[in-house]
């Protein structure tokens, strides 16, 4: 255990994660539907790190991607590569897979309901989690009551027995929660964690993950369609749209001097306290692009209120703001050649859309 | 579309220019959007096993109509001399035991059997229907009382039943096919009642009455398309089942009486006959498996394309 | 629980008795039967004699009384056909052959399917799927009557390939356990059919339980694929699969109706044929009433098993 903890230390400017260039592709009769379009970005130990978008970005393929989940006809494409610590996800044996899975790297899903099954009784299911990974049944039995204890299920030995239609909805999450971190993994996928909860109770599972990270510097990764309750509670913030990574910083970054217009519309769209009540709500026209035919330009151009000639036509260049590089979109409006009068007006424009200014 | 135009890089001035957004179209619709009923037809279409089998049932059917005729010869004229005729030129498929020719009796039996599961499926599938509808449509008591007689009914193998419906109306043609309507009607008949009530309780169904749609809107554009492709499936289940029925029957004695007689009825001549004359018994067998087989065949294509959840 | 199955029982009771009555006014509406077969030929002293014998002299409703009454101790009355037979003591002679036959079946048919569901869902996709797809299908079509009268023509006798018994049944010692080349032949016969609809409706439940998220999560704990398939695949199959069971039953029973009459089998199954032939109106009705006891208890049991396998039905019964 401490030797783990020293390892931890030791690693905690190294990434844990590094995804590099990452494609998979679902092959259906219309076509092949290019979820996930070459993303790469790595996750730090520690780091809560999320992903945020509409719904058929690619957001959760990206989290199947990372715990190799991806089955037919859904296929990660050659040239992808997914490093954790180091080790390459995609060439894993069984054996290696089997560890990883559960142990190093575990996943919260949407909808507990459906992802605990349901003839089973919930204590089984924590259980199963830890034999897998060697513990004995007798010391996984008194393991899988401290988990549901320590995730905030009160009565965890009644509990232990119960089956997942007979929790209510947090604290089945809660329940899924403590069989993630079961095996005490260095990263956690949390995929819509709080989707399908109460906004109430959204908060307080946001919290019990928060407190897994400080106690126990787990990294998480968390994926949501959601700038409000669950981004508060992240780190570092990756937007993305189409399949692709647009814009990507810390929370400070993303919240206070978002670049790409698509991120000024995403935060424009989320109610503020510090809005005067006459302010309307955005929303943004239009549908994200089908990912049979994706758009040889920049996804979002169709729906951009700042489009120009040449966001149809070419994709983006990645512009890097800042000093220490943790800053960067994908955007036209921040191209080298670009004429000052774009840049002017972007930053105009950027005022009206929730944004700040982006002054450096 | 004009790409290849444009692939010469514009001037700065005219690449960063801003587009009008009245000329962007946000949600344009890329992939085709294809209906249920043509997406299923499509499937449907393009399954090569079912086409195949659609061609055989399509000249099996053909055949039960023109068989006799072409042949040249009734199928009840009894020719003493010409009894137990292995197949050959002039009798295709042989004589029986006293002397008819084969060719011609297999098609009118095939008619007669095709007949029986036709008719006797549609009947089924009616009052079945009708049947369900009420349960689903009145409820209360009435649903209750009827729900038990389906459950009385249906608690006896449908072989027994049917068997026992032949015993009190008598045999031939009309009672067959009402003893064998009656005996399978009640799976229908829950069928439509639990498909109509899930129905009424589907969110869709109450988003449309929420919008103050009418009666005749919800039964029209809800219940029913969603409703259709289950009877389909159900006909399609009914036929081999009926086909299957009536042989055994005629098989045992108990369904077509002679004059009458079926591809059941040839082969239980065919056992007395087997060990001497096997062409009389294998003659019923492959026609009945031909038959079976397509219906199989072609219901499977129906489910497959009728089943939305199946498509991705 | 014990509300609920008390419950069902009585409405098995009250379903058994309305059996009894439909059946029994049936039969009574008949205007010739056994009887009148029989006695066609008698003096008219002796015609009144044996009307008198079977009741029949009496009106509809009083008989009804009386056969009602003696069916509750088990006694159906005497065949009209053959002197001396009797509901109870045919079940005596003739039900082993008849369990033994369809219990075969059922064990043949219901493990050998669900065998070949698991492998076609396990190599979906493959030859081996496409294997098994095509012989349920060529097996479903073929009715299991031209299956019999096949195998009867080529595995059995002097001509056959194995030189199995044409017709017969094992007796005496041999009843339950021996014998078993009588049995083989009826036993393939009434079990293919099943194979194929086993297999279908196992296959289909794996792969909705495999598409379903809790086997992704089990994945995503590390379980490896043959586990995930034995601890929640598997489980979660079972519960489409025993719904189909008193169907295989029934099913099993009314096939043996043919199946007993093409390999000479002396079993219920070729009696309820005879007597259904001949009219004889006692041994009907008593036949009936068994065949659809063993219906309805079959449906009863798997309701009960059904509350075993899954849990969230039990809750639903408790509240009940």
């Amino acid at each position: 255990m401490s030797e783990q903890n020293e390892k931890k230390e030791i690693n905690k400017n190294q990434p844990l994660l590094q995804v590099e260039d990452l494609r998979v592709s679902y092959y259906t009769y219309a076509g092949e539907v290019q979820s996930v379009r070459g993303i790469s970005f790595d996750v730090k130990q520690g780091e809560i790190m999320a992903i945020i978008g509409e719904s058929g970005c690619g957001k959760s393929v990206t989290a199947r991607s990372i715990m190799s989940l991806i089955r037919k006809p859904g296929k990660i494409k050659e040239g992808s590569k997914i490093l954790f610590d180091g080790k390459n996800v995609a060439a894993m044996t069984k054996k290696e897979l089997s560890k990883y899975r559960g142990g190093e790297c575990s996943m919260v899903f949407q909808d507990a309901l459906v992802a605990l099954d349901p003839t089973m009784r919930v204590g089984k299911q924590i259980m199963e989690n830890l034999c897998i990974h060697g513990w004995s049944k007798k010391d996984a039995k008194e393991e899988a009551i401290r988990l549901l204890g320590a995730v905030g299920i009160p009565n965890a030995e009644r509990r232990f027995k119960q089956y997942p239609f007979e929790f209510s909805g947090g604290m089945r999450q809660r329940a899924m929660i403590a069989m993630a971190v079961a095996c005490q993994p260095r990263l956690v996928i949390a995929d819509e964690p709080t989707t399908a909860l109460d906004v109430t109770i959204q908060a307080q599972i946001m919290e019990l993950l928060k407190k897994l990270r400080d106690e126990d510097g787990t990294s998480i990764i968390l994926i949501s369609h959601d700038f409000g309750v669950v981004a508060g509670f992240a780190d570092v913030i990756t937007v993305m749209y189409a399949g692709k990574i647009i814009e990507r910083g810390t929370k400070g970054e993303i919240f206070y001097e978002p670049k790409h217009p698509y991120t000024w519309a995403l935060l424009g769209a989320v109610p503020r306290l510090d809005w005067k009540n006459k302010q309307e709500l955005r929303t943004i026209r239009g549908t994200p692009p089908d990912l049979v035919a994706p758009p040889k330009g920049c996804p979002f151009a169709k729906r951009c209120e700042l489009c120009m000639n040449v966001c149809l036509e070419e994709e983006p260049p990645v512009k890097a703001f800042g000093e220490d590089g943790t800053h960067s979109a994908a955007c036209w409006l921040y191209a080298e050649d670009a004429p000052q009068e774009v840049l002017e007006k972007a930053k105009k424009f950027a005022f009206t859309r929730g944004g700040r200014t982006n002054e450096q | 579309m004009n790409s290849k135009t444009n692939s010469v890089k514009l001037p700065a001035s005219e690449r960063y220019a801003f587009v009008d957004q009245e000329t962007l179209q946000g949600d344009e619709v890329v992939r085709k959007n294809i209906g249920y009923w043509a997406d299923a037809a499509r499937r449907f279409y393009k399954n090569k096993v079912a086409m195949f089998f659609l061609v055989i049932l399509v000249v099996m059917i053909i055949m039960s109509i023109l068989g006799p005729i072409i042949s040249g010869k009734d199928y009840i004229t009894i020719a003493g001399g010409e009894k137990n005729i292995a197949p050959n030129s002039k009798y295709w498929f042989g004589t029986d035991s006293m002397g008819r020719d084969l060719f011609a009796r297999a098609w009118v039996g095939l008619r007669a059997s095709l007949l029986v599961a036709a008719v006797a499926s549609v009947v089924q599938l009616v009052i079945g229907c009708l049947y369900g509808a009420i349960m689903a449509t009145v409820g209360g008591i009435v649903d209750e009382i009827m729900m038990r007689i389906v459950e009385v009914l249906s608690c006896l193998p449908n072989l027994i039943l049917v068997t026992l419906l032949l015993v009190v109306f008598g045999n031939g043609y009309i009672q067959l096919l009402f003893a064998l309507s009656f005996s399978s009607w009640t799976g229908t008949a829950r069928l439509v009642r639990g498909q109509l009530l899930k129905l009424k309780e589907s969110e869709y169904v109450l988003a449309s009455k929420a919008l103050g749609s009418s009666n005749a809107h919800r039964i029209v554009k809800h219940l029913l398309p969603n409703t259709v492709g289950l009877l389909i499936l159900e006909m399609a289940q009914a036929i081999p089942s009926v086909i299957f029925s009536e042989s055994s029957l005629s098989f045992l004695g108990i369904g077509l009486m002679p004059p009458n007689f079926s591809l059941g009825s040839m082969l239980a001549q065919g056992q007395t006959a087997m060990a001497f004359y096997p062409y009389q018994l294998v003659v019923p067998c492959v026609l009945l498996s031909l038959l079976v087989l397509s219906f199989n065949v072609i219901g499977d294509a129906l489910r497959d394309a009728l089943d939305p959840q199946l498509r991705n | 629980m014990g509300k609920f199955l008390l419950r069902r029982f009585l409405y098995m009771i009250i379903t058994l008795f309305l059996v009894f009555t439909g059946t029994f006014f049936a039969l009574a509406s008949i205007p010739g039967n056994a009887l009148t077969a029989k006695i066609v030929k008698l003096p008219k002293a002796a015609q009144e004699r044996v009307i008198e014998k079977y009741g029949y002299d009496k009106p509809v409703v009083e008989r009804y009384v009386v056969t009602l009454k003696n069916a509750l101790h088990g006694d159906f009355g005497e065949s009209i056909v053959k002197s001396g037979d009797t509901v109870q003591k045919i079940l005596a002679t003739r039900l082993p052959a008849t369990i033994r036959l369809n219990s075969q079946q059922i064990v043949l048919g219901v493990l050998i399917g669900i065998m070949l569901g698991i492998i076609a869902a396990m190599k979906r996709g493959g030859p081996v799927d496409y294997g098994i797809l095509i012989f349920c299908m060529f097996v479903t079509s073929v009715p299991s009557l031209v299956i019999a009268l096949v195998l009867q023509l080529y595995c059995a006798g002097d001509a056959g390939i194995f030189h199995l018994p044409i017709i017969g049944w094992p007796k005496g010692v041999d009843m339950w356990f021996g014998g078993w080349e009588y049995t083989i032949l009826p036993t393939i016969a009434g079990a293919l059919f099943y194979v194929a609809g086993y297999a279908r409706t196992t296959k289909i439940a794996m792969l909705d339980s495999i598409y379903q998220e809790c086997t992704t999560t089990a994945r995503a704990i590390g379980m490896s694929e043959s586990k995930v398939v034995l601890h929640h695949v598997v489980r979660n199959s079972f519960i489409p699969i025993i719904t189909f069971l008193p169907g295989t039953i029934a099913g099993v029973l009314a096939g043996s109706l043919f199946i007993e009459s093409v390999f000479g089998i002396p079993g219920v199954g070729s009696y309820y044929v005879r007597s259904v032939t001949g009219r004889d109106i006692p041994m009907i009705l008593g036949m009936t009433v068994f065949y659809s006891t063993i219906t309805i208890v079959s449906i009863f049991i798997t309701d009960i098993l059904y509350g075993i396998v899954d849990p969230r039905i039990k809750i639903i019964n408790k509240k009940d």
